[in-house]
């Protein structure tokens, strides 16, 4: 038994993405929510599963009285940060696909633009978590702890710089055509980004996502009531998380081979599920809240051997007409950081068609969750 | 020491040995009883081969592993050193077995005291216990030049 082609998003929806937006963080949850109902053309009340992040603030009950949603069967949370978007949505797809839930919305919802809103600034005196290992020594933050992975990456393959800055600089062009993008009309070259201030060497400025405010929803039926609403469906072919025993987020430097990841262990395991291969993929979407978790994530997913994304970004290409184009919305570096669901919501738009840079014929896209961090991924296709 | 740094409960599972050896001015890290392979952070039972735990003093000799110039805005309690190196060294004991820390030159350093331009990965490094406050150690870790390695 496989999920693949059981379970259709059938909705999404997205507030404005911005600094400083004025709605409380619940409201934004609502907008998207009932944005991505309409879509769907499914009501509120047959919503009978809800999927987030342990990580979301607004908690589902708020959501189910403030939408309409309900009764609710199925009520889920994913862990691990960035890494739990595709978790979030596979988690409702598997409630679907058993017949626990028949339709279910996944969002994410957050106001991170405040300074004083970020995870690693709300340290307290005492560490009780795994950061007790790291924290002391001056890794601070998140950015610290993927420059220390980084370096070490640039050590054994070589520097990557300036596949970083093609990285950097593709996403904020995929953004001028996205009108959503928080970086549309804000250009970047090679020289702006090599001018950018570092801020955990080797990572610069524009090495790292966006703070944003903001919201994104999804609505998820099973693939035979899909066909009977009138949008385009996008199936979902494959899913999985990946835990690497060992891994402790997110300076994962504890294992031997500490590029061997959680990513490789979601990958292994999402291709055992399918008779797609890396070679059917059309886009993707991966996690980027640092620009080199992309590095990463195409030698985990299978892209290039290990060691060789420096050179699959330079000489492929990532961008719209390059082997691979990958965050073609400009990612969490240029569109928004809505901790990838954006991604999720990107590859939908793709696969329909309608993205602001619409690569030709998407059949397959690959959405992935944070590579430094325990993950998931989610392969989707258009129906056949 | 440095003020007000967020400093680690002492009080986890598995770790009184962790602890204590850092109290005494050593370093300790548990070890396997069957298979013999060493293990940070500490656990319950060895993830390896299932066998039981003790704490056995390492020799606190290591190598560059990675580091990072970590530049503001940090937490308050390191923003007067800023930018300053972190590192990550691979203890001689066994590859993977590793642990945050910051380099210095010398006992009584400041976090930022190393340069990083003066930085190779995989250079020796020695630890040296350090108090991270009155009731917390951790060790620092100094460059070991090639006169002094030999």
């Amino acid at each position: 038994m496989t999920l693949a082609g059981k379970v259709a998003i059938v909705g999404i929806g997205q507030t404005a993405f911005g600094k400083g937006l004025v709605p409380p963080e619940r409201a934004l949850a609502c907008e998207a929510i009932i944005a991505a109902l309409d879509d769907a053309g499914i009501a509120a009340h047959d919503i009978d599963a809800v999927s987030s992040y342990t990580m979301e603030a607004t908690p589902d009950y708020e959501i189910v009285r403030s939408v309409g949603l309900g009764p609710l069967h199925f009520f889920s949370q994913a862990a691990h940060g960035g890494g739990a978007g595709p978790a979030a949505v596979g988690h409702a797809a598997l409630a679907i696909a058993s017949g626990v839930a028949r339709n279910a919305v996944v969002w994410r919802a957050r106001k991170r633009s405040g300074a004083g809103s970020r995870v690693w600034a709300q340290t307290g005196t005492v560490i009780e978590d795994v950061w007790k290992w790291s924290r002391p020594s001056g890794i601070l933050r998140p950015v610290d702890e993927v420059a220390l992975i980084t370096r070490r990456y640039f050590h054994e393959y070589g520097d990557g710089a300036e596949a970083l800055a093609m990285i950097a600089t593709t996403l904020r062009e995929y953004a001028q055509a996205n009108p959503a993008a928080m970086m549309r009309d804000r250009p970047m070259s090679r020289d702006d980004y090599f001018r950018s201030r570092m801020v955990a060497d080797p990572l610069r400025l524009f090495d790292n996502c966006l703070e944003s405010d903001g919201a994104c929803a999804l609505v998820l039926t099973s693939a035979e009531r899909a066909r009977d609403l009138p949008g385009p469906a996008v199936l979902i072919e494959a899913f999985s998380q990946g835990l690497v025993p060992g891994t402790q987020p997110m300076p994962d430097f504890h294992r031997t081979d500490t590029f061997a990841n959680s990513s490789s262990v979601t990958a292994a395991n999402l291709w055992r599920q399918t008779d797609l291969t890396t070679a059917d993929v059309d886009v993707a979407q991966f996690y980027d809240a640092f620009s080199p978790l992309i590095l990463f994530s195409l030698e985990a997913y299978g892209f290039c051997g290990r060691g060789e994304a420096r050179d699959f970004i330079l000489s492929k290409g990532i961008g719209a007409k390059g082997a691979l184009p990958v965050n073609t919305a400009g990612g969490s570096l240029s569109e928004a950081y809505l901790h990838g669901m954006n991604l999720i919501l990107e590859a939908v738009r793709q696969l329909r068609g309608t993205a602001a840079t619409a690569i030709p014929d998407v059949r397959v896209a690959l959405v992935t969750g944070c590579d430094a961090t325990p993950n998931g991924a989610l392969l989707l296709r258009r129906p056949a | 020491m440095i003020a007000n740094i967020p400093l680690p409960a002492r009080d986890g599972p598995f770790e009184e040995g962790f602890w204590s050896a850092l109290d005494a001015g050593g370093l300790a890290h548990q070890r396997c009883h069957d298979c013999r392979r060493w293990h940070f952070p500490p656990r319950y039972r060895c993830s390896d081969c299932g066998g039981g735990l003790v704490y056995e003093p390492v020799s606190g000799l290591g190598t560059l592993w990675s580091f990072t110039l970590v530049h503001a805005p940090v937490l308050p309690a390191f923003a007067p050193f800023a930018p300053f190196v972190a590192a990550v060294v691979e203890l001689d004991e066994q590859p993977g077995l590793r642990m945050a820390g910051n380099l210095i030159h010398r006992a009584g350093d400041p976090i930022n005291a190393v340069a990083p331009q003066s930085l190779t990965i995989g250079m020796p490094l020695r630890a040296v216990i350090l108090p991270l406050s009155e009731d917390v150690r951790w060790p620092q870790w100094v460059l070991i030049s090639k006169d002094s390695a030999s």
